[in-house]
């Protein structure tokens, strides 16, 4: 390898470290190195085969790996060093960062690093059932992989836990692949995935929901031969005399997504607790100096289009700090105030126009969205599941007092 | 006559309108409502008259590091048509090389579509 110094570290080529990538690049980084501990490019796209991907980056309906494509073509034409089958163990605060792969293990020093490894999916530890350990328990993600790419289905009778995309989505899959999706479980009152996937994976295809149902058994000793499904009652507990019975051989888990972020945590990048990723402003840069993230790995994403361009504004910001610019001072706390779970950046210069992303914690219509007392929008619908984008334009950020140091975003119905 | 009301759920917009479209027997379209655009009339309208999907599958590789090809059709096609054409798709192999955009079945059940290729088949 080449012996001058690393400008650029992108650690996972998802989405979101390709775009960074290619954006330092451009941004005039002479050396980016990109380093993926899988065999290909492109994170989780591959596995996701279905369309819906593209629409606002490129107005155009792409698969998952035909949007990924795209990407790995350009992180091909832009002279980035990618390492492939490469796993970053360790990184520090001083940017070291330690690889291994085939070749050994080796430590390297960065001029800045961008953090996009990513989520993974919560498992059956991390929520309680009562049962055995028998085969036949995946995560959705798991059985995407293997049914779209290993080419094996993971069972015939299938009940899925969880109403989010990547549930719905396999519902749709596994149907159209010849297994009998028997009910969808869902403990919230309603389905927490997109409106599109809701209509074209569930009604298209006459699978049954239970809405405010969860699990409460798997039954099976070797495998799964079923589950028992209780109705909740408002504080989430089951009624008893609700449980039923339903045969199955596979038990489905979509029960969310962790942003994985042990690396940052290393490094001493401060963890938001409601997203689970690191705290960025408006640079997409941690509390540590030099130390850039974007992606899921920040807050989960349902369109990889914004996971793109988080991933770019981050690619670009580290090729800047990597030539020398100086980080600037934020000193605006964006907080999530009524009805909003987090709000993504957490920290704001107010100088320039910035994409304000959140989520809302309750489904609502007809609602006023308010940044502090400087903009307020109405909106006719809201839902958790739905990421809001907000701009907020230079013009607003004006109206800012001099001694605010933070601004509470809500969401409430319109008085 | 009997009137029979359907109720279709617009998904052009996150708002969701519930559309709801009243035909009679034949299934001439007598009235709608419920939407909040023309987008969303024009939608379920189509909708209720012949819903059309992208398929999106995989077929099976050989010869190749891949087991799998992931493929769609290149336009829509009547939801009442995927599983046929699932069913069709089960027996096709492919060999590499092939990339992105190639045609893998031309005119698919005669239906107007083509299957393409979505990703790259290496040996
Ligand atoms: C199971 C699953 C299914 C999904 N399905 C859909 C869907 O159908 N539609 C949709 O729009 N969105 C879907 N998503 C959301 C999707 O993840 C995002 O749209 C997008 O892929 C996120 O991009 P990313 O770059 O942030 O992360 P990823 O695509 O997850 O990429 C992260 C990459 O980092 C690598 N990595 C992590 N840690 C390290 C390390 N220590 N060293 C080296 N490499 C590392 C990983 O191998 C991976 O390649 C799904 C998510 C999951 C988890
Ligand atoms: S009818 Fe119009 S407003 Fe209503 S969901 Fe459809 S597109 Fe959106």
């Amino acid at each position: 390898m080449n012996s001058a110094p690393i400008d650029v570290l992108v650690i996972g080529s998802g989405p979101a470290g390709m775009a960074a990538a290619i954006q330092a690049r451009k941004s005039g980084s002479e050396r980016v190195l990109l380093v993926e501990r899988a065999e290909e490019l492109g994170g989780l796209l591959s596995q996701c085969i279905h369309n819906g991907f593209g629409l606002i980056y490129f107005s155009e309906d792409m698969t998952g790996p035909e949007y990924g494509q795209k990407f790995i073509e350009k992180v091909m034409d832009s002279k980035i060093e990618v390492l492939l089958e490469t796993m970053v163990l360790r990184l520090t605060a001083d940017r070291k960062v330690t690889l291994c792969n085939r070749n050994g293990v080796q430590t390297l020093a960065p001029k800045s690093v961008v953090l996009t490894m990513g989520c993974r999916e919560r498992a059956r530890e991390s929520i309680v059932i009562s049962g055995y350990r028998p085969a036949g328990i995946f995560t959705a993600g798991t059985a995407q992989r293997w049914v779209n790419i290993e080419g094996y289905l993971p069972g015939k009778e299938i009940v899925i836990l969880g109403s989010g995309d990547v549930g719905m989505i396999m519902a749709r899959r596994l149907t159209l692949e010849g297994a009998r999706v028997k009910a969808v479980v869902e403990i919230l009152p309603y389905i927490g995935g997109l409106i599109r996937n809701e209509v074209q994976c569930i009604y298209d295809f006459n699978i049954p929901v239970l809405l405010e149902h969860t699990i409460s058994n798997i039954h099976g000793i070797q495998r799964v031969n079923g589950v028992t499904v209780a109705r909740l009652d408002q504080d989430k507990n089951p009624i008893p005399g609700t449980e039923k019975f339903i045969e199955c051989d596979t038990l489905l888990l979509s029960v969310g997504l962790i942003p994985e972020n042990e690396l940052s945590f290393m490094a001493g990048v401060d963890l938001d607790p409601i997203t689970g990723g690191p705290i960025v402003n408006e640079r997409m840069e941690t509390n540590v100096s030099g130390i850039y993230a974007a992606g899921n790995c920040v807050h989960v994403n349902d369109l990889v289009d914004n996971v793109t361009l988080e991933g770019e504004k981050a690619g670009q910001n580290a090729a800047e700090y990597a030539s020398g610019k100086a980080s600037q001072e934020m000193r605006i706390k964006l907080e999530a105030g009524e009805n909003v779970r987090y709000v993504v950046p957490q920290m704001i210069t107010g100088k320039r126009e910035v994409t304000i992303r959140l989520r809302v914690k309750e489904p609502g219509r007809d609602v006023i969205l308010r940044v502090g007392d400087i903009m307020a929008k109405k909106l006719k619908v809201v839902k958790p599941s739905e990421m809001l984008n907000l701009i907020v334009s230079a013009k607003h950020l004006k109206e800012i007092k001099k001694r605010t140091d933070k601004l509470v975003m809500s969401c409430q119905k319109e008085s | 006559m009997t009137k029979h009301v359907s109720e279709i759920i617009c998904i052009v917009c996150p708002l969701a309108c519930r559309v709801s479209v009243a035909a009679d027997d034949e299934r001439h379209i007598l009235e709608v409502d419920g939407f909040q655009c023309k987008k969303g009339k024009e939608y379920a309208v189509a909708e209720y008259r012949s819903p059309m999907r992208v398929l999106t599958t995989t077929v099976i590789a050989t010869k190749s590091r891949h087991a799998l090809l992931p493929v769609r059709t290149n336009r829509v096609i009547p939801r009442g048509k995927l599983i046929n054409c699932m069913n069709y798709l089960a027996k096709i192999k492919v060999k590499p090389p092939l990339k992105a955009g190639d045609v893998i079945v031309r005119n698919i059940l005669n239906l107007g579509s083509d299957i393409i290729a979505v990703g790259t088949l290496l040996d």
